[in-house]
């Protein structure tokens, strides 16, 4: 209890602390969350860079032009406008500047990664100045004439022809590897599938429904029975939905985040040797009650798009109509003029596209980091049917299950950013089973299981031990309890190809027939459309 | 490109236009105004929609007189973003112009979430 006490207090300490260097800057004791921080890789006492305060309530940084700042926008996430301009006392040294709140005073030190700037924007959100930061008369007109279309200052803004880049792209955008782009860290196992007993794992992870998704699977199920099946999994909010479903909406509802991320599926499996002809068909949905690791969520994840996102400099040419048949040369050549405009647009809007997906798949890169092991929970309910002769006229009720995973993170604690635990429980009733006492015939059998897997590593490699007790009672038997052990690894192997290795053992079963295994799996990622998983 | 139109009532309130983003995607976006004679483009207006101001905004920064918006031209664009790392996602983004609570004109357009960013005119009609 008094060890609980401490820590509180603590904690309390820690919360309420701030840099002494905001504090002695800021008489008005603004929190420190609201304090942006240039550096500038200058390399102290080299001379290289300078600094000034202006009349005007900006700072100007002068810089050599190789020199690329680094900002840290702080927790606030409040935005300044950064101006970029050639040094016109020297030609090879670039002049940063940006406003700072009146009434306090930027701080600069000089540290080992050079000359640090830090300083309070200024009150009121850029978004709310935009007659200050846009005034009309800065905003030169559209020359369709010339068809060379306008330069567009921008909350962030390159005011010249340096060849330095703007100030946010050295923030956060150094162009992303290809390879950190476009998977989840894991495909979802669909939950009819998990019902029929044919995932590579038996303690199910929670993770982010998509809102349609296929997969194809051969491989063997708990039985020991080779497999080969087809899921469909689909969110029917975001299908019918999700064009209207606005990103504060879903932040703010928790119902709309409940629908959003409500999974329903359809698998269907078939037996592919003599012994097993029969046909699975399962229905499944699947709900995450809760998840610490939405990026939706992220504050970060938007804080970085808020930084690295960027539209073009220049404006597409007023629409002009084609010239009719009887046009005059005039109008021929203002509508070509306009074509030649609206081609340059079209390139320049398609480059700054390619870069926006570069730096946006950078940040989700950097929030999957964050959020690979987040805590979550979910629930899943599945019912079956079985045509033991693999008709489809004779499918039969196979009985349903329910079931529940919770991931537990470890936020808060050094092994945040390495570890996971996942409990699992599941309740399998009426299942029907080929009866090991009679070949070609089929057995009820309920079941319970209680798993836990815990996973270690990163977004990209993750180790995993697995134990799960089986709790399996026959029809007019009693009940036989089983445990089952793995040792397991996910790695993604290259782009969208990730591998799934797992091997262990069995122990306990009254039937003696302990079997060890060694399953693997390759899943492919092929997005909503296509989502196709080998097992 | 074809230009939308947004018809205005002159004894009515300030118009206003609004731009949704859906599948909960991230958008930054700006609104620009042009003179009627399609010229001297003005930014009015500009921000993303993951923070917690509300993305309407009035015509005009500031606002302008209805009868002086007659024949001018608003033009918007958005850069949009998916949060989730799936492929293959589908963007969706509605500008709607209102007056008096009632939508006066739109612009919509969808596309893969790849594409560069989207963009569009509405002409403002006075009648």
């Amino acid at each position: 209890m008094k060890i609980s006490i401490w820590c509180n207090l603590i904690l309390l300490l820690l919360l309420s602390w701030e840099p002494p260097y905001i504090r002695a800057q800021n008489p008005q004791s603004v929190p420190n969350s609201e304090a942006i921080t240039i550096t500038f890789p200058c390399g102290a006492g080299t001379n290289q860079c300078a600094a000034q305060q202006g009349a005007d309530n900006r700072y100007y940084i002068h810089v050599p032009t190789s020199i690329l700042p680094q900002i840290d926008w702080g927790k606030s996430g409040a935005t300044v406008e950064v101006k970029i301009a050639k040094d016109p006392s020297n030609e090879g040294n670039t002049i940063y500047s940006f406003p700072f709140r009146a009434g306090t005073a930027p701080l600069l030190s000089w540290l080992n990664a050079g000359l640090k700037v830090s300083f309070i924007p200024p009150e009121a959100p850029v978004k709310r100045q935009e007659q200050d930061l846009f005034p009309a008369n800065v905003v030169p007109p559209i020359p369709i004439s010339t068809g060379t279309p306008a330069a567009v200052p921008g909350t962030i803004a390159r005011v010249n022809n340096s060849p330095s880049p703007p100030a946010t792209q050295t923030a956060t955008a150094s162009p992303a590897p290809e390879n950190t782009a476009n998977l989840d860290l894991s495909i979802p196992e669909s939950p009819a599938f998990a019902i029929l007993g044919v995932t590579p794992q038996t303690v199910l992870r929670p993770s982010s429904p998509r809102s349609f998704a296929t997969s194809i699977l051969n491989g063997v199920d708990q039985n020991g029975n080779f497999q080969s099946g087809i899921a469909f999994d689909l969110s029917p909010y975001l299908l019918l939905a999700g064009p209207n479903l606005r990103l504060r909406e879903y932040q703010a509802s928790y119902a709309k985040r409940l629908l959003a991320r409500t999974q329903v599926s359809f698998a269907t499996t078939k037996g592919v040797n003599e012994e097993d002809k029969s046909l699975r068909l399962a229905l499944g949905f699947h709900a995450t009650l809760w998840d610490r690791g939405d990026f939706r969520m992220d504050k970060e994840l938007m804080k970085c798009f808020q930084r690295a996102i960027k539209l073009p400099d220049i404006l597409p040419p007023f629409p002009v109509d084609p010239p009719g048949t009887g046009a005059s040369e005039v109008e021929k050549k203002r509508y070509e003029t306009y074509l030649a405009a609206q081609k340059k647009y079209d390139e320049e809007n398609a480059r700054v596209g390619t870069l926006n997906n570069t730096r946006s798949a950078q940040c989700r890169a950097e929030a999957r980091k964050r959020n690979w092991n987040k805590s979550s929970w979910v629930i899943a309910a599945a019912p079956s049917w079985l045509s033991t002769d693999g008709q489809t006229k004779n499918f039969d009720w196979n009985g349903g299950g329910v079931w529940t995973s919770v991931a537990y993170g470890f936020e808060g604690t050094r092994l945040a950013e390495t570890s996971q635990l996942i409990l699992h429980a599941r309740y399998r009733n009426q299942e029907m089973v080929p009866d090991p006492k009679k070949k070609g015939s089929f057995i009820n059998q309920d079941s319970y299981f209680f798993g836990g897997r815990a996973r270690v590593g990163n977004e990209n490699t993750a180790f995993s031990f697995e134990g799960t007790l089986i709790r399996a009672r026959l029809q007019g038997l009693h009940f036989d309890n089983s445990a089952r052990l793995s040792l397991g690894l996910e790695r993604k192997v290259a782009e969208n190809l990730w591998l799934n290795l797992a091997f262990g053992g069995e122990s306990g079963r009254s039937d003696g027939k302990n079997k060890g295994f060694v399953l693997t799996s390759l899943k492919w990622g092929f997005g909503e459309k296509q989502n196709t998983q080998g097992q | 490109m074809p230009i939308q139109n947004a018809s205005l009532n002159p004894t009515g309130g300030l118009p206003q236009v609004e731009i949704n983003v859906g599948f909960a995607h991230f958008a930054k976006y700006e609104f620009w105004l042009y003179d009627a004679t399609g010229s001297n483009p003005v930014k009015f207006a500009e921000g993303d929609n993951s923070d917690t101001i509300l993305d309407i905004f009035s015509i005009g920064n500031p606002p302008i007189p209805i009868n002086d918006l007659a024949n001018r031209t608003l033009f918007w664009r958005a850069a949009i973003v998916s949060p989730v790392d799936i492929p293959e996602q589908n963007y969706a983004v509605t500008i709607r112009v209102s007056q008096d609570s009632l939508v006066v004109g739109t612009d919509s357009k969808t596309g893969p979430i790849e594409s560069p960013p989207p963009f569009g005119f509405i002409r403002l009609e006075v009648a």
